[in-house]
């Protein structure tokens, strides 16, 4: 399978702290891959390196052949990348629908007709099962529901690779179950995944391929189950005293 | 029936100047600025989301840049167009630096922009009069400005409501909810920042150069004093910033006290858009038109967006 993202030697350091030190990622095209590390590990500024929200101190990200460069945020989505958010960040007193249009008028390229556009925003919304709250404010929904917009408003972009930070915390056991089979029907459409996950159930079950950070750095990769019970890794994990296998604890 | 409802408050407003009063259309034409000034403001106020206290600064840069191009012999429309070109081409210059900063920062940015203003305009003298101020030659105008001011108003309206059901309002209002999650999603952010407050900016300095194409002299403190910063913004926050009625409602509601209360107390002004701020913030979160029985009238009318 050809390599949609390529990131290399990235570092990046806020104020003397290292978030991210010489770490190199290929994700593969129509593959999910997972990245697991404790707290702090530097996860999430990962995602918000590739995003362009934040610039790397050294390293380039590679994105369809494409270096990204100094490209900005807005650039990066409409070239096919779009993300949802660890702690939830919908347009609050926008109704759920506008906040999904956002996504399909400005996030990808080219014109799209406003008939074409709410009929794609219902579609949308009825993938992810908020169709009767379609008229509701974003600040009405709970916390399940919100995440279930940011998963339709990153579709509406229509990107090729979509990065999901920790989507399942916070989710019952069903609700977690309904999550990963949406996610894994949205790989079948053709969408690379690259998933921040806490819950080690949900890693296992849906990585093809599974990326350790830990401290900013990559200390393991590879098939899930040989990474999850590697000594590094366990390592990594019994010095925060939580077993990896233990992990699924959180949230 | 809404139809029918507005076209009659049009052709009511129209027929003001033949009810017999000449006071009522000096009134209308102030009311009119009022709105015109409250609106255009909303643009960036209410739905880009940056409270912009320099709003005045393209007003009083339309009023100064008709006069001074009026009083060179220019042609009156090529001095309107001058006076507008002077205000959207300044917008455009501010946007890159100001937006760059955010809330608090934003609005004493932009207030500080307006005293810079008022003293250019008080030691260019040689261009703008200095303190003795400018004046422009007089002839009878009531009815022009009145009817003027009354299209201008309806016209600004019309954009507002244009750009409300647009997707540039959707990006705007998306910047105003969320910039960082609005560029993540494909928003170029500065360049609709740059086109809101150019957009706002055009409407403002038309008015400026209406109005001293009406009133026939000017000075600094008329037009870039504290009071012309705060008026806009205090009508748009009392009547609802971000929905088409708000500014509106506002500017109706101080034009009418400003004109039966504050003649007689000139010098509270100030002290009274403080309080009528301060009031909102604190009895009234949202202004007039996010009270519910309010709301619900409006919203039958379309006259509030849900943004
Ligand atoms: N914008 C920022 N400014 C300063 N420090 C930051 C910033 N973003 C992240 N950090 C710091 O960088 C380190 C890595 O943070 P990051 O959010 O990437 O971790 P994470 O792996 O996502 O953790 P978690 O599992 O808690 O979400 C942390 O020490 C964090 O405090
Ligand atoms: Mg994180």
């Amino acid at each position: 399978m050809p390599i949609i993202l390529e990131a290399s030697s990235i570092s990046k350091s806020f104020r003397g702290l290292m978030a991210i030190s010489d770490v190199s990622v290929r994700l593969e095209e129509g593959q999910i891959t997972g990245l697991i590390g404790p707290n702090g590990a530097g996860k999430t500024t990962l995602f918000n390196i590739i995003t362009g929200g934040i610039a790397p101190d050294r390293g380039t990200v590679t994105f369809l052949g494409k270096e990204l460069g100094k490209l900005t945020p807005d650039r990066i989505c409409r070239l096919g990348i779009s993300r949802t958010y660890q702690l939830v960040r919908p347009f609050l007193s926008l109704p759920v629908y506008r906040n999904v249009l956002i996504g399909v008028y400005f996030g990808r390229d080219g014109y799209i007709s406003s008939a074409k556009a709410e009929r794609e925003v219902d579609e949308l919304l009825e993938f992810v099962g908020l169709r009767d709250k379609r008229a509701a404010r974003a600040s009405e929904l709970n916390t399940v529901e919100r995440k279930h917009l940011e998963i339709a408003r990153a579709l509406a972009t229509l990107p090729r690779l979509l990065l999901l930070d920790e989507v399942v915390a916070g989710l019952n056991p069903s609700e977690t179950s309904a999550v990963m089979e949406s996610i894994r029907e949205i790989r079948r459409r053709g969408v690379t995944i690259f998933l921040i996950e806490h819950v080690m159930k949900v890693v296992m079950g849906l990585s093809d391929h599974l990326l350790v950070l830990h401290h900013g750095e990559l200390i393991a990769e590879g098939k899930p189950e040989k990474v999850a019970t590697s000594p590094a890794v366990v390592e990594a994990y019994l010095g925060h005293r939580r077993p990896a296998g233990a992990y699924h604890a959180e949230g | 029936m809404r139809t029918t409802l507005l076209l009659l408050l049009v052709a009511f407003l129209a027929s003001i100047p033949f009810l017999g009063s000449s006071y009522l259309p000096t009134f209308f034409i102030i009311l009119f600025m009022n709105l015109i000034l409250a609106s255009s403001y909303d643009i960036v106020g209410g739905y880009l989301g940056y409270v912009n206290l320099g709003h005045a600064v393209f007003f009083g840069l339309g009023a100064y840049t008709f006069g001074i191009t009026w009083n060179a012999q220019a042609p009156l429309g090529v001095a309107f167009v001058c006076a507008v070109a002077a205000a959207v081409i300044f917008a455009a210059l501010m946007a890159y630096p100001f937006f760059r900063l955010h809330g608090a920062y934003f609005s004493l940015g932009t207030f500080g922009l307006i005293r810079l203003f008022e003293l250019l305009a008080f030691n260019f003298g040689s261009l703008t009069g200095g303190s003795g101020g400018l004046s422009v030659p007089s002839s009878y105008r009531l009815l022009p400005t009145f009817y003027t001011t009354l299209i201008l108003a309806l016209l600004t309206l019309a954009i507002v409501y244009k750009i409300a059901k647009s997707r540039l309002g959707l990006a705007f209002v998306s910047i105003r909810e969320d910039e960082k999650v609005a560029r993540d999603f494909g928003v170029p952010v500065l360049r609709y920042q740059t086109l809101a407050l150019m957009l706002s900016a055009s409407i403002a300095g038309l008015m400026g150069a209406v109005y001293t194409w009406y009133i026939i002299y000017i000075n600094p403190e008329a037009v870039f004093g504290t009071e012309m910063a705060l008026l806009p913004v205090a009508m748009a926050m009392l009547g609802g910033t971000g929905a088409i009625a708000g500014p509106v409602i506002g500017a109706v509601f101080i034009s009418i006290v400003e004109e039966f209360l504050w003649t007689k107390l000139p010098y509270l002004h100030l002290a009274a858009y403080g309080l009528v701020i301060a009031g909102v913030g604190l009895f009234m979160p949202g202004g007039i038109v996010r009270v519910p029985f309010i709301e619900a009238r409006l919203r039958w009318l379309g006259l509030v967006e849900d943004l």
